[in-house]
C-alpha cells in the first residue's frame, strides 16, 4: 500500500484521475439515493413523469427530455450501468490479457510467435464492425454479455503490456539464477515473476478499461447497446434520435457526454500516471 | 547475420577479407529479400487466420441466418417465385454459400471472396451483390479515411517535432496539455460538438451527407468543391483526435532522441542545430511513426464507423450499421471481409515500403 | 606502426607551451530543491601542445563534467559556469572558450576539438551510413561536400578502418570499430586537442588496447593533445604522459605519469594506485579507499578528502589546500624517490600547500 501512497503524491496525473474515477463510482453507488433525491419515488426512465422539454429550473436541474423525464435522474440511473459494463469488460479483457500476454512473454519461442501473431492481428484489423454485428445478434444483451463481447475484442492490448513486462522480468539476472537452479516454473512465476507484475496488471486494467469505454459508448451512441438498459450512451442515442441538436436543445445530451468524458479522462489519467510512475524512461516523455 | 559478422571481425583487423565466400554467399538470401519473403508470408497468415476467424464469428452468430433472410425478404414485400418454402430455403442457401458442410462452406467463401469476388446478395437492396453495395461506398471511407490520417498524422509529427525540440518553452506546454486533453476524447465525441457549433449554431458546414444531393455527381468543379464541403466536418472531427494522439507519441520519441547519445555527438561535432533536428531527430523519430501508422489503422477503420453513422456519410461503416440493423449478416460478412483485406494489405505496404527507407529494419525481421 | 605494440618505442618531446589551460572553473547546477550541485568546483588543469593527459578519479569526482564544460556541452538548462578555459590557437590567439557564443563554440568544435564521447557505442545515429556521418561535420565547418567526401576513406584508414566501412550503418559495426568511426569523426577537421571520455570502458580488453594504440599513434603521427578521462588507472600508465587526478570536483594532483604513479603523493592518489593489482605483488588484500564520495551538492569543509584521509590533521577540516607547485627537491626528499622532469602540482596539507595562501 505504500506503493499507491508513493504513487499518489509523486503523480499528479494518478491523483487528478484517481479523484476523478472516485467521484464517478461514489455517484454510481449513490444512484438509487440520488435519484430519490430529485424525483422521489418516480421511475426515471418511465416517460411523462413531467412536461416535455422543460428547460432547466429549480426541479429540473437539467431539463427533461422529450418523454417528460428528469434529465438529472436519468443521468443518475444510467451512470452505474456505463460503469459497471465499462469496468467489467476491463475485468475480463485484463483476466485474457494477463494470460496470453504471461504464457506469450514467459514461454517464448512458438508459442510467443504463435501468440504475438494472434495479438498483433487482432489489433491490425478493425475489430469494431464485429463488435457491433456481434452485439445486435445477441438475443437479451446485458450487461455481463456485453462486457464479455467488448472484452473479447479489447484484450491485446493488455496482453502487450503484460508481455513485454513478463519479457523484461524474464531477463533480470535474478530470475536467470532461479531458471538454472533448478527452480519450479511455479514457484518462479508466483514468487518472482507475479509480484512485480501487480503493477502492469493495474496498468493493463486501466487501459482496458479505457477501451472497452471507447467501444461501449460508440456501440450505444449508435444506438445497438443493450435495450433492457438506460446506459449513458443509450441517453446520447435517444436524445440525437429526436433531433436534439436541431432543437438546440444539447443540453440534453451534455450531462452524459460529459460524465463519459469525465470517465475517460480518469481512466487515462491513472493508466498514465502508472506508466510514468513505474517505467521512468516515460516520464520525460511527457 | 553471421556472414555479417564474420566480415566484420576481419574488418576489425583492419584488413579485407581475402575474397568473400561465395558459396556461402549464394546459399543465403540476401536480407531484404528474405525480410520481404517473412513479411509476405506474414501478411498471408495473417490474411487467412482473420479470415477464417471471421468465417467462423459469422458462422457461430447466433440464429439462422437463411430464415432470417428469408424472413426479411418477405417482410420487404419480395415477390417470389419459388413453389414450396424448401424450395427458397434451398436457393438461398446457395446464393449466400451456407450449403453442404461447414468446410465446403468454409472452401467457398474463400472461392467466393477472392476468386469470383461475389459474396451473394445483398438483404439491404435485394438482388443487388453486397460487394457492389460496398463498391459503391468505398470510394467515400477511403477517401475520409486517406484524408484524415494523412492529415493526422503529418501535422500531428509536425508539432511533435517542434513541441519536443522546444519542450522548455511555454507555447510548447501550452500545446502538449492541450494535446493531452484532446488525445483522451472519443472522435465521436468531438463530431458532435462540431455538429453542434459549426453546423447549427454558426450554420458554416453542412451536418450530414456526402455532398449537394441537389448536384449530379459528375467530376465538376461545383461538384469536387461540394465533397470537399461536407467533408469537412467528419474529417475535421477524425484529425483533431489524431493529431493530439500522433503529435504525443512524435513528441514522446522526439524528447527521447534528444536524450541519445548521438545527439550529445551531433552537437559535439559542431553541426548547426537546422541539421541535427533534419538529419538526426527528425530522420530517427519518423521512421517508427511510419510503422505505427500501419498498426493504427485497425483503431481507425473503427472509429470511423461511428463518425460515418453520425454524419451519414455514405461510406462503408454507415452500410455496415444499415446492414446491422436489419440483420443482413451477408452485407456485414462482406464488408468485414473486404476491411480485414484493406487493413491488411496497407499494412503490407507500409512494411515493404520501411527498409528502402530505414536501414536497421531488414535486421530485426518483420515481427519488429 | 604496429597497433599491437601499445607503448611505442618512441615518445615525442611535449613542450611546456601550453595549449590549454582550466583556470578556477566552477560547474554548478541549481537544484530544484533550492542546493546547489558544484560537480566541479574551482578545478585546474593545463593541457600542453602535444601531450596525452590523463584525467582519472572515481565515478562522480567530476571527470566528465569538466571535459563536457571544456567541449561547451550543456546537457542541463540549469547549469552555471564559471572560471576560464583558455584556448591557445595555432595562430597565437588566446580565447576563453568559457565565454563563446553557442554558435562560436559549435565552430570551436571539431576544428580546434575532437570529442570522443563516453558511451560511444550509441554516439552514431542509427539511420545514417558512417560516410554521411564523418562528412557533415566536416561541410559544416566550411568544407565542401565533395572534398569532405574524398577525405572519408584516408580518415577511415587512418583508425585502422576498411574503407568499405564508410558504406555501412551502425548497427553493422562492432564496438571497437564504432569506436574508431568516431575517432575518425573528431581528428576529421584535424583538431589540436583530442577530448577521450572512457573511450574504452564498454570494450573488451583486446580491443580496448588497439584503440589505445590508435590513439597514440594518432598523436604521434598528427602531433595532437589528447585528453584521456578514464576511471582506469592501468590505462593511463599505458597511454598518458601526464596524469590529473580529480577529487570532488577538483584536481587534487597533477604530474608525470611514472612518478605519479610510483610515488603518488596525495593520499587519495595512493589509494586509488594501491586499487591497481600487480602481477609481482605478493598477495595482499586491497584496501581501497575508505568511505564513499561526497555528495556534489554539500562538499565537507575544509579539504573535501579529510573525511576518508588517514593522515588528516586538525587544519583539513577547516581550510581547504591549494594546488601548488613542488619542486624536484622536495618531492624527492618526501618520496626518496629518483627525481622527475615533470613539474608536480598538489593540492594537500601535507604539503604545506595553501598554508601561504589561506
Amino acid at each position: 500500500m505504500s506503493i499507491l501512497g508513493r504513487l499518489v503524491r509523486e503523480s499528479g496525473k494518478f491523483k487528478v484521475g484517481m479523484v476523478i474515477t472516485l467521484i464517478l463510482i461514489i455517484l454510481a453507488l449513490l444512484s438509487d439515493w440520488l435519484v430519490r433525491w430529485r424525483i422521489g419515488d418516480a421511475d426515471p426512465i418511465k416517460a411523462g413523469t413531467y412536461a416535455i422539454f422543460v428547460d432547466p429550473n429549480s426541479e429540473n436541474w437539467l431539463g427533461t427530455d422529450r418523454y417528460g423525464r428528469d434529465v438529472l435522474a436519468l443521468v443518475f440511473a444510467a451512470l452505474p450501468v456505463s460503469l459497471t459494463v465499462a469496468f467489467l469488460a476491463g475485468l475480463l479483457s485484463t483476466a485474457m490479457g494477463v494470460i496470453v500476454g504471461f504464457v506469450s512473454g514467459y514461454k517464448g519461442g512458438r508459442t510467443d510467435a504463435f501468440l504475438r501473431t494472434v495479438t498483433d492481428m487482432l489489433i491490425v484489423i478493425p475489430t469494431l464492425p464485429l463488435v457491433i454485428i456481434l452485439a445486435a445478434n445477441t438475443r437479451s444483451l446485458g450487461s455481463v454479455k456485453l462486457a464479455l463481447v467488448l472484452a473479447v475484442f479489447s484484450w491485446p492490448f493488455a496482453a502487450r503490456v503484460i508481455r513485454t513486462q513478463v519479457m523484461s522480468l524474464r531477463e533480470r539476472p535474478y530470475i536467470e539464477l532461479a531458471r538454472i537452479s533448478d527452480v519450479s516454473d511455479r514457484s518462479i512465476i508466483f514468487g518472482e515473476i507475479l509480484p512485480n507484475m501487480a503493477p502492469f496488471v493495474a496498468i493493463g486494467f486501466a487501459q482496458a478499461s479505457v477501451g472497452s469505454a471507447f467501444a461501449l459508448v460508440g456501440l450505444t451512441v449508435i444506438g445497438l447497446g443493450p435495450s433492457s438498459q438506460m446506459d449513458l450512451g443509450r441517453l446520447i442515442s435517444e436524445a440525437l434520435g429526436y433531433g436534439v441538436i436541431s432543437m438546440g436543445k444539447e443540453w440534453i445530451f451534455i450531462a452524459p457526454v460529459f460524465c463519459l468524458i469525465m470517465l475517460f479522462y480518469g481512466l487515462a489519467l491513472m493508466s498514465q500516471g502508472m506508466e510514468e510512475f513505474f517505467n521512468p524512461r516515460l516520464r520525460s516523455g511527457a | 547475420m553471421d556472414v555479417g559478422v564474420e566480415k566484420l571481425a576481419v574488418l576489425e583487423e583492419g584488413r579485407l577479407p581475402a575474397s568473400p565466400d561465395k558459396h556461402s554467399r549464394k546459399r543465403r538470401l540476401s536480407p531484404t529479400a528474405s525480410y520481404i519473403l517473412r513479411r509476405i508470408g506474414l501478411f498471408l497468415i495473417t490474411l487467412w487466420g482473420s479470415l477464417t476467424a471471421a468465417f467462423f464469428f459469422f458462422r457461430l452468430l447466433p440464429g439462422d441466418p437463411i430464415r432470417a433472410y428469408v424472413g426479411q425478404l418477405q417482410q420487404r414485400g419480395t415477390t417470389t417465385t419459388f413453389e414450396t418454402n424448401e424450395a427458397m430455403l434451398a436457393y438461398y442457401q446457395k446464393e449466400f454459400g451456407l450449403d453442404g458442410s461447414l468446410l465446403h462452406q468454409y472452401f467457398s467463401y474463400f472461392r467466393r471472396l477472392l476468386i469470383d469476388f461475389d459474396l451473394g446478395p445483398s438483404v439491404l437492396s435485394y438482388p443487388t451483390p453486397a460487394i457492389d453495395l460496398i463498391m459503391r461506398a468505398l470510394p467515400w471511407t477511403i477517401g475520409l479515411i486517406g484524408v484524415a490520417t494523412l492529415l493526422g498524422w503529418i501535422l500531428g509529427m509536425i508539432l511533435g517535432t517542434l513541441t519536443g525540440w522546444n519542450r522548455n518553452r511555454t507555447w510548447a506546454e501550452v500545446v502538449t496539455n492541450g494535446a493531452l486533453g484532446f488525445s483522451h476524447l472519443p472522435a465521436y465525441f468531438v463530431a458532435l460538438f462540431l455538429i453542434i457549433f459549426l453546423s447549427y449554431r454558426w450554420k458554416l458546414l453542412p451536418p450530414n451527407g456526402a455532398f449537394n444531393t441537389a448536384l449530379d455527381p459528375e467530376w465538376s468543379m461545383e461538384f469536387v468543391l461540394s465533397v470537399i464541403k461536407y467533408g469537412t466536418l467528419p474529417v475535421l472531427a477524425t484529425v483533431i483526435v489524431a493529431v493530439a494522439n500522433w503529435m504525443l507519441s512524435t513528441r514522446a520519441l522526439v524528447v527521447s532522441i534528444l536524450g541519445e547519445d548521438y545527439l550529445t555527438f551531433a552537437g559535439a561535432k559542431g553541426l548547426p542545430a537546422r541539421r541535427i533536428l533534419s538529419a538526426y531527430v527528425l530522420r530517427n523519430a519518423w521512421l517508427p511513426q511510419i510503422a505505427a501508422l500501419g498498426m493504427a489503422l485497425g483503431g481507425v477503420v473503427s472509429g470511423n464507423v461511428l463518425i460515418e453513422r453520425l454524419f451519414r456519410y455514405p461510406g462503408v461503416g454507415s452500410l455496415l450499421i444499415d446492414a446491422v440493423l436489419i440483420k443482413d449478416v451477408n452485407t456485414a460478412m462482406a464488408i468485414v471481409s473486404i476491411l480485414i483485406i484493406l487493413v491488411l494489405t496497407i499494412n503490407l505496404i507500409i512494411d515493404l515500403t520501411l527498409p528502402l527507407i530505414d536501414p536497421r529494419v531488414k535486421l530485426t525481421g518483420a515481427g519488429g | 606502426m604496429t597497433d599491437t605494440q601499445v607503448q611505442s618505442a618512441f615518445r615525442p618531446t611535449t613542450s611546456d607551451e601550453p595549449l590549454l589551460e582550466v583556470k578556477d572553473l566552477d560547474v554548478h547546477f541549481r537544484l530544484k530543491n533550492g542546493g546547489l550541485a558544484r560537480v566541479v568546483d574551482g578545478a585546474n588543469l593545463t593541457i600542453r601542445r602535444n601531450e596525452i593527459i590523463g584525467i582519472a578519479g572515481e565515478s562522480g569526482s567530476g571527470k566528465t563534467t569538466l571535459v563536457e564544460a571544456i567541449l561547451g556541452i550543456n546537457r542541463f538548462s540549469n547549469r552555471q559556469l564559471g572560471g576560464q578555459v583558455l584556448y591557445h590557437a595555432r595562430n597565437g590567439e588566446v580565447m576563453d572558450l568559457a565565454a563563446l557564443s553557442p554558435h562560436q563554440m559549435a565552430r570551436v568544435r571539431l576544428s580546434e576539438i575532437g570529442y570522443v564521447p563516453q558511451g560511444s557505442m550509441n554516439s552514431l545515429s542509427p539511420t545514417m551510413r558512417v560516410a554521411d556521418q564523418i562528412v557533415d561535420g566536416m561541410v559544416s565547418h566550411g568544407m565542401s561536400k565533395s572534398k569532405a567526401r574524398a577525405k572519408v576513406p584516408e580518415l577511415l584508414e587512418k583508425v585502422g578502418l576498411d574503407k568499405r566501412v564508410m558504406r555501412l550503418y551502425p548497427h553493422e559495426l562492432s564496438g571497437g570499430m564504432k569506436q574508431r568511426v568516431i575517432i575518425a569523426i573528431g581528428i576529421s577537421m584535424e583538431p589540436s586537442i583530442i577530448i577521450a571520455d572512457e573511450p574504452t570502458t564498454a570494450l573488451d580488453v583486446n580491443v580496448q588496447r588497439r584503440i589505445l594504440a590508435t590513439l597514440m599513434r594518432l598523436r604521434d603521427e598528427m602531433g595532437v593533445s589528447i585528453i584521456m578521462v578514464s576511471h582506469d588507472v592501468a590505462v593511463h600508465a599505458e597511454l598518458v604522459d601526464r596524469l590529473a587526478i580529480m577529487y570532488a570536483g577538483q584536481v587534487v594532483e597533477t604530474g608525470g605519469v611514472r612518478p605519479m604513479l610510483k610515488a603518488p603523493l596525495h593520499p587519495y592518489t595512493k589509494g586509488l594506485t594501491d586499487a591497481i593489482p600487480t602481477i609481482t605483488a605478493t598477495r595482499q588484500r586491497i584496501d581501497g579507499i575508505r568511505g564513499v564520495t561526497p555528495s556534489p551538492d554539500n562538499w565537507p569543509k575544509g579539504c573535501r578528502f579529510h573525511n576518508r584521509c588517514q593522515y588528516a590533521m586538525p587544519q583539513c577540516a577547516e581550510i581547504p589546500p591549494q594546488l601548488v607547485s613542488l619542486s624536484d627537491e622536495r618531492v624527492k626528499a618526501l618520496n626518496q624517490v629518483e627525481t622527475s622532469t615533470e613539474d608536480r602540482m598538489v593540492s594537500c596539507h601535507l604539503y604545506g600547500s595553501g598554508a601561504d595562501r589561506d
